[in-house]
């Protein structure tokens, strides 16, 4: 499989335990926590899927999201975290052009599927 | 305009005072029979017969008056919205139990201040940002927590290394967790009396000015002293005035209040300066109380004017009891003088359907309607939104807009032909049948209308 996922998460704990996640699934998986530097990691050509948190310092997910899709990242499959289950900020971010939208907390097995499916690898 | 509370005051003081209806009438130097009529309410009672009465009963016109106990009668009247009372016993009901009046009307203010204590718990959690970010705090760290202990229990091929990392992750995070939790229930604990705080001061003011009956004398009269003072001095003379009403009123410790009440006096001597009152019942008497022409008569705005209408000293010129209610581009009300018959909410949620917020799409234009209630009560109303000017170029214009309102049996304006449009004072009491304009569910649900 070796589908590339960048992680952007800023809490170092959840952050390790979704990279052992999705590696034990097969993905290659990096970690990021700053905005920006996610942002050029994916226009350097090194993501597939990309799992954005919501709540980062400097810049939130969804001024991520927005640079992406701006970009020349139309297609990028995006899974967003977020512990805001709020209906206004899924709206946002499916106006945005989120892939998928999903609440912390969440089963290991829900993200995991999750990324599975944008990755479009079949059970 | 029939004074029907004057009348069942008159008969339940001259049965305290042991006297025959007859004995009375022949006191007060007027008719057996007309005595009848006007303790039962179908003669009114005003003027120099009152004073006799009063007299004759041992007592001051005033307390017989159809002001007598405006809040107390605000407050029954709000209090029938509970259950399928008929309105036109209130009066009855005050002027012959007013202990059981009072008690009903005290338990209705408690009933509002949990209600208000709820909505504002209600705001605090939805929108208080350290109950946001705690929330946050607990849902980020139980998602590691469940995360990690779950890759513990599940996955049998976890290397050393890597367990002792999840183990000291777990360890990590269930303290972090304790430290939000307590700081949680902490700040909750805390903040269980904050609504008490929050919604006093507008109910202390309601009551400073129900109180007073909407009017002060001391300023009128000022103002009647000052026909020849130059304006400045004449508006120095009257800060001093309201700086001694506000520091002679009784319980005013609290300082929110105390500013809201000076606030107000200080507005009331500045539309009384611009219609010295002798004037202004003169004008409104030969008028009609006609808005307009009391505004060209004077240079007044329309808001001025409703305001000096709905606080007419009403023992001085005989005019229908008009309420106000003025409101912010928000809807937050600004001034508020609620009629005894039509609550009008104190913290905005007002019933979007009145036509006080249609005015705003039409600045400067007054609209008269009629209105409704769910209770069967018609009103008339006028409204107007008018733009205050800003202090300087950069400052954004503010629009305010008023509704002046009165019972239709009182209504002083020429009458309209339309049909009179269904309204409720907010969506919480009202029980206006299918509304397209329902914003939340009515609190109260058994023994409505």
């Amino acid at each position: 499989m070796n589908r590339r996922v960048l992680i952007v998460e800023d809490e170092p704990n959840i952050a390790e335990s979704l990279r052992f996640l999705l590696t034990h699934d097969g993905f290659q998986v990096s970690l990021e926590k700053d905005g920006a530097k996610a942002v050029a990691r994916v226009d350097a050509g090194e993501t597939d899927i990309v799992v954005l948190d919501l709540m980062l310092p400097n810049r939130s997910g969804f001024d991520i999201l927005r640079d992406l899709r701006s970009g020349s990242h139309a297609e990028l499959p995006v899974l967003m975290l977020t512990a805001k289950g709020q209906a206004t900020d899924r709206k946002t971010a499916e106006e945005l052009g989120v892939s998928k939208f999903m609440t912390k907390p969440f089963s290991n097995a829900e993200v995991v599927a999750a990324v599975r499916d944008l990755a479009g690898v079949n059970e | 305009m029939v004074n029907t509370l004057a009348g069942t005051r008159i008969r339940e003081a001259r049965r305290r005072a042991g006297l025959s209806q007859t004995a009375l009438a022949a006191r007060a130097g007027i008719s057996a029979s007309y005595m009848n009529l006007i303790e039962h309410n179908r003669r009114g009672a005003a003027g120099k017969v009152l004073v006799a009465i009063a007299q004759a009963l041992g007592s001051t016109p005033s307390a017989f008056s159809r002001d007598a106990d405006l809040e107390l009668r605000s407050d029954v009247a709000e209090a029938s919205v509970l259950g399928d009372v008929d309105l036109s016993t209130t009066e009855d009901l005050i002027g012959r139990f007013p202990e059981w009046a009072a008690l009903i009307a005290q338990l209705h203010r408690h009933i509002k201040r949990q209600d208000q204590a709820i909505s504002a718990l209600s705001d605090r959690l939805t929108h208080d940002p350290y109950l946001q970010e705690s929330v946050h705090g607990m849902l980020s760290t139980i998602t590691a927590i469940r995360s990690t202990a779950s890759i513990l229990a599940q996955v049998k091929s976890v290397p050393e290394i890597q367990q002792d990392r999840f183990h000291r992750s777990v360890h990590e995070e269930s303290i972090r967790l304790s430290d939000v939790a307590e700081g949680l229930a902490t700040y909750l604990t805390q903040a269980s009396t904050l609504p008490d705080r929050a919604v006093t001061p507008e109910e202390a003011l309601d009551q400073l000015l129900n109180r007073n009956r909407w009017h002060f004398d001391a300023i009128d009269q000022e103002v009647e002293k000052l026909s020849d003072v130059p304006p400045e001095a004449a508006q120095d003379r009257l800060a001093q005035v309201v700086e001694e009403i506000a520091s002679s009123e009784p319980g005013l410790e609290d300082n929110t209040t105390r500013i809201r009440f000076t606030g107000w006096l200080q507005q009331y001597a500045h539309d009384a300066l611009a219609m010295p009152f002798d004037h202004l019942v003169e004008v409104a008497r030969d008028s009609g109380f006609d808005p307009i022409v009391i505004s060209h008569v004077f240079g007044a705005d329309l808001h001025a004017v409703f305001r000096r209408l709905a606080t007419l000293k009403r023992s001085r010129i005989e005019a229908p009891t008009f309420g106000l209610i003025t409101v912010n581009a928000a809807g937050y009300p600004v001034f508020r003088k609620t009629l005894p018959e039509f609550a009008l909410p104190r913290h905005g949620n007002a019933c979007p359907l009145l036509p006080l917020f249609a005015a705003f799409s039409q600045p400067t234009v007054v609209q008269q309607h009629r209105l409704a209630l769910d209770n069967g009560r018609q009103f008339h109303s006028l409204s107007v939104a008018l733009p205050r000017n800003p202090r300087r170029l950069s400052e954004p214009p503010e629009v305010l807009a008023s509704m002046l309102i009165v019972a239709e049996t009182d209504n002083p304006f020429p009458p309209l032909a339309d049909a009179p449009r269904a309204v409720g004072s907010s969506c919480r009491i009202c029980a206006q049948p299918d509304c397209r304009a329902r914003a939340e569910p009515r609190i109260i649900t058994q023994g409505s209308r």
